[in-house]
């Protein structure tokens, strides 16, 4: 069994009073995909909002590769290396695809101010090797060719796909995508799941993590799965074990009659 | 002597609170800082000015304050349909509507400056004798006038919003446009409104401000910043807060101009201003305007 | 050229610098302030009373004065830049309120409302100038196409998503802010150059508001478009003093009608005439590159 890299322990968020996420206690080991799954409302996106830090937990600790990163900040988290995507494509639209990529690298190159605006023989080498690694994963997503499209101007599907680049560039241990496959038609879908194959057989130690609606993405992909409803773990397992759970299918299905 | 500054203070913290009011409306529903109120203070004044010129002998005080607020009004929603209705429809970013109404803004005191040049107009005087005693006290007559206009009018502005069924439109509309209009409230209808509102108290304080100062085209402007920190430091968006905070303003810059001189008291207001929001961003009210996660 | 076209250059390029920092600032990070002036005036200020008094080369006063106005923009943005975009413009509303009674405050030194006049000439002052100018305005560019310029373009368009691929939003809104300070005070020593007399009237909000219309006027997001638009509708109004229309100067309503055309781009083309493009060399340089295999291709045969 590989290490684990991400453990929640008793996560607890409230929003005036509804409970949004509770008790909430996962692990994902390197190289894993994980998805969790749920209907409408049920704390997904909180979750993901909860691990990357742009919501503080009300109570429960998250672990990150054997560190206590409850009390981290939103840019450290991410600067660790937990990479994300968000439900709506949240591009920069004012940057071209390309620098959409390169800006998930910008914190980390090692040029200051004055050698960027005097334009110094550092910022040539970093600005070098930062679009070099960004070509690359545009390459890997096939998205080379709209490197310098706006992605306000290309197609949804697209859009997503930049997104999984922005995320995926900077080498995460943990990949949290979000929805990847919202707003995607039938054959986009499938597309989506060799990139995301293809990205594990690139990426081999770092965990993905997936919010899903698509079941046939989610069992298809993943080797484990947690089911929420409202707030609540309702099952976790392989997909196996998660298709013939009868409250996952309660809780997707309604009670029938 | 303090009680005299007290009252001067609270007066001119009445009238600050009728300019912070006219901003905390209009930010509360279109969640931007609509600058060209203070353009519009200062046409108000001069339409009262010359309308109070033109009758001999002039019209009493409470007519030209309609007259204002009335000049007020009309002006705000034609600001309204000239610079922000198409920005409304385009759903453009809120910088924006905050260049468009610095430059709505400029203009205005551009076109006063060059059609009525940079003199100031003394507004003519209505009382006989400026100042009244009331036991060894004594009260100037035009603060204490302006300060029972200002207060009724922010009276009548408090009850509107909270007790009638338009205010209770703008209130829902400020914290959700989209849930109001699918319970049936009109936003462009209420739009209109928060931007007559603000016009009738931009005349207002127009008015009041041309009474208490003169007449001249910064007029405004000068007096929107005063009214934009009551209004930030009350909390954007809350009337009462804006109230509350207009006239701790008026007193504390009453006093500061009395103990260290009128020229250290703007450098003493941005200071206090910047320890202020840098303790509590939120202002006086709490109710921070969160940007949408 | 004579002396009143020199003037109008300079004029130009003032405005060139001004709107550069005030391009780093609002274009790139999205940080919309009407207190850029103040910068201009501390730094004049300090630049000009300080050679006059304690007979400092000019230079020297001048470092002094640019690290100035970045020490004072730096302070004023540490508790300035963690509030709401709406604050900060106010706030800097009041900073130039403040810097303004400072300076007459200072009357003994400053000459207060009257204007500070004693200073030096500099002979050959608009190739200092136009040097300048170009300096500020390649480092402008660069800074765009840093990794500063990209991450000061995400922030500006989603804070949140910013923060979360690993950019320090405050810490570079503090920065990208200290920078356009200095640019802005590196126009306020030229100003002061040119005119020969500063006065607190030069330096209110009005010339930051100025500022800020320039940038708009020429595209949001394109320096080339707002530079040439800052020189161009700076200079375009000299250029028609004396024109009367209907027995009016045409000149005094320089400010009435550059208020009319922003509301109509606002309105009707929303990001200024150039709107994120830049004016650029591409196509000259695809032409070269044809010509240039055209070339190849004959020597080939």
């Amino acid at each position: 069994m590989k290490p684990v890299i991400l453990k929640t322990t008793n996560l607890h968020k409230n929003f005036g009073g509804v409970k949004a996420v509770s008790d909430f206690s996962f692990e994902v080991r390197e190289g894993e995909i994980l998805a969790i799954i749920g209907p409408n409302g049920a704390g997904k996106t909180t979750i993901f909002n909860l691990l990357s830090k742009i919501y503080e937990p009300d109570s429960g600790t998250i672990e990150f590769d054997g560190r206590d990163i409850t009390k981290t900040s939103q840019i450290d988290v991410a600067r660790l290396g937990i990479s994300r995507t968000f439900q709506n494509a949240r591009l920069f639209t004012g940057l071209n695809v390309l620098d959409n990529v390169k800006v998930a690298l910008d914190y980390n190159a090692r040029y200051s101010l004055i050698e960027a605006m005097l334009m110094l023989p550092r910022r040539w080498k970093y600005e070098k090797e930062t679009s070099r690694a960004a070509k690359e994963c545009l390459e890997l997503l096939n998205l080379y060719e709209y490197a310098d499209k706006r992605p306000d101007n290309l197609p949804y599907g697209l859009q997503r796909r930049v997104e999984i680049a922005r995320a995926l560039v900077v080498n995460p241990k943990v990949l949290m995508l979000d929805e990847p496959a919202a707003g995607l038609n039938p054959e986009e879908v499938f597309q989506l799941m060799d990139f995301l194959r293809e990205i594990r057989e690139k990426y081999p130690e770092t965990a993905i993590l997936i919010i899903e609606h698509r079941m046939d993405l989610v069992m298809n992909i993943c080797e484990y799965i947690y089911v929420q409803d409202f707030g609540v773990t309702i099952a976790k397992g392989e997909p196996a074990e998660i298709q013939c759970n009868p409250h996952v299918l309660k809780a997707y299905l309604g009670e029938e009659d | 002597m303090s009680i005299q500054l007290l009252i001067s203070g609270i007066s001119l913290g009445a009238v600050y609170a009728l300019v912070a009011v006219g901003f905390a409306v209009v930010f509360s529903v279109m969640k931007f800082s609509n600058f060209a109120h203070g353009g519009m203070i200062s046409a108000c004044a001069y339409a009262a000015f010359y309308f109070q010129r033109a009758f001999t002998p002039p019209p009493p005080i409470y007519i030209t304050i309609l007259f204002s607020a009335a000049f007020g009004v009309l002006l705000s929603l034609v600001i309204d349909t000239i610079a922000y209705r198409r920005l409304r429809t385009k759903q453009s970013p809120n910088i924006y509507y905050f260049l468009a109404s610095i430059t709505m803004s400029i203009l205005i005191v551009n076109f006063l400056t060059i059609f009525y040049g940079k003199n100031l107009y003394a507004f003519p005087p209505i009382f006989s004798s400026t100042t009244f005693h009331i036991g060894s006290i004594r009260f100037s007559s035009m603060d204490t006038l302006i300060l029972l206009i200002s207060l009724g009018i922010l009276a009548i502005l408090v009850f509107f919003i909270d007790k009638t069924r338009v205010g209770l439109a703008i209130r829902s509309v400020a914290i959700n446009p989209q849930v109001s209009k699918l319970m049936g409230i009109n936003p462009d209808v209420t739009i209109m409104t928060v931007f007559a509102i603000a016009g009738a108290l931009a005349g207002i304080s127009g008015v009041l401000l041309a009474m208490k100062l003169s007449v001249y085209p910064t007029l405004g402007s000068q007096m929107m910043i005063k009214g934009f920190v009551a209004s930030v430091i009350g909390g954007l968006g809350s009337l009462s807060g804006a109230i509350i905070a207009a006239i701790f303003l008026g007193i504390f810059e009453i006093f500061l101009t009395f103990y260290l001189g009128s020229l250290s008291t703007p450098i003493v207001l941005f200071g206090a201003m910047l320890v202020f929001l840098a303790v509590r961003p939120s202002g006086i009210a709490g109710r921070f305007a969160q940007e949408k996660v | 050229m004579t002396a009143y076209q020199l003037s109008l250059v300079m004029l130009a390029c003032i405005s060139v610098i001004t709107v550069s920092g005030v391009f780093t600032m609002t274009s790139l990070a999205g940080m919309f302030s009407l207190g850029q002036a103040a910068y201009m005036s501390i730094c004049a200020y300090l630049t000009f009373v300080l050679a006059r008094y304690l007979d400092w080369p000019i230079w020297f006063t001048a470092i002094l004065g640019l690290l100035a106005s970045g020490l004072v923009a730096f302070i004023i943005s540490l508790p300035a830049l963690k509030l709401r975009r709406d604050y900060f413009a106010l706030l800097s509303v009041g900073f130039g309120e403040m810097v303004g009674a400072i300076v007459i405050l200072l009357g003994k030194w400053t000459n207060a409302a009257v204007g500070f006049s004693k200073i030096p000439k500099v002979n050959g002052l608009v190739w200092i100038v136009l040097g300048i100018t170009v300096l500020i305005v390649f480092m402008v560019r660069n800074l765009k196409y840093s990794r500063f310029g990209r991450m000061a373009i995400a922030l500006k368009t989603d804070e949140i998503a910013a923060r979360s691929f690993g950019i320090n939003v405050y810490r570079l809104k503090v920065k990208i802010y200290v920078i356009a300070s200095i640019i802005a005070g590196v126009g306020g020593i030229c100003f002061g150059l040119r005119n020969r007399v500063i006065a607190p009237d030069s330096f209110d909000w009005s010339l930051s508001a100025e500022m800020q219309i320039l940038l708009f006027f020429g595209g949001t997001n394109s320096l080339s478009g707002s530079a040439v638009s800052a020189a161009s509708l700076k200079v375009l109004p000299e250029l028609l003093k004396g024109v009367k229309l209907f027995g009016m100067e045409l000149q005094d309503f320089k400010t009435i009608i550059y208020c009319v055309l922003i509301i109509l781009i606002i309105n009707f083309r929303t990001k200024g005439l150039m709107g994120e493009q830049e004016f650029s060399l591409a196509p000259i340089k695809k032409l070269a590159k044809k010509l240039n295999r055209q070339h190849k291709k004959e020597i080939a045969k």
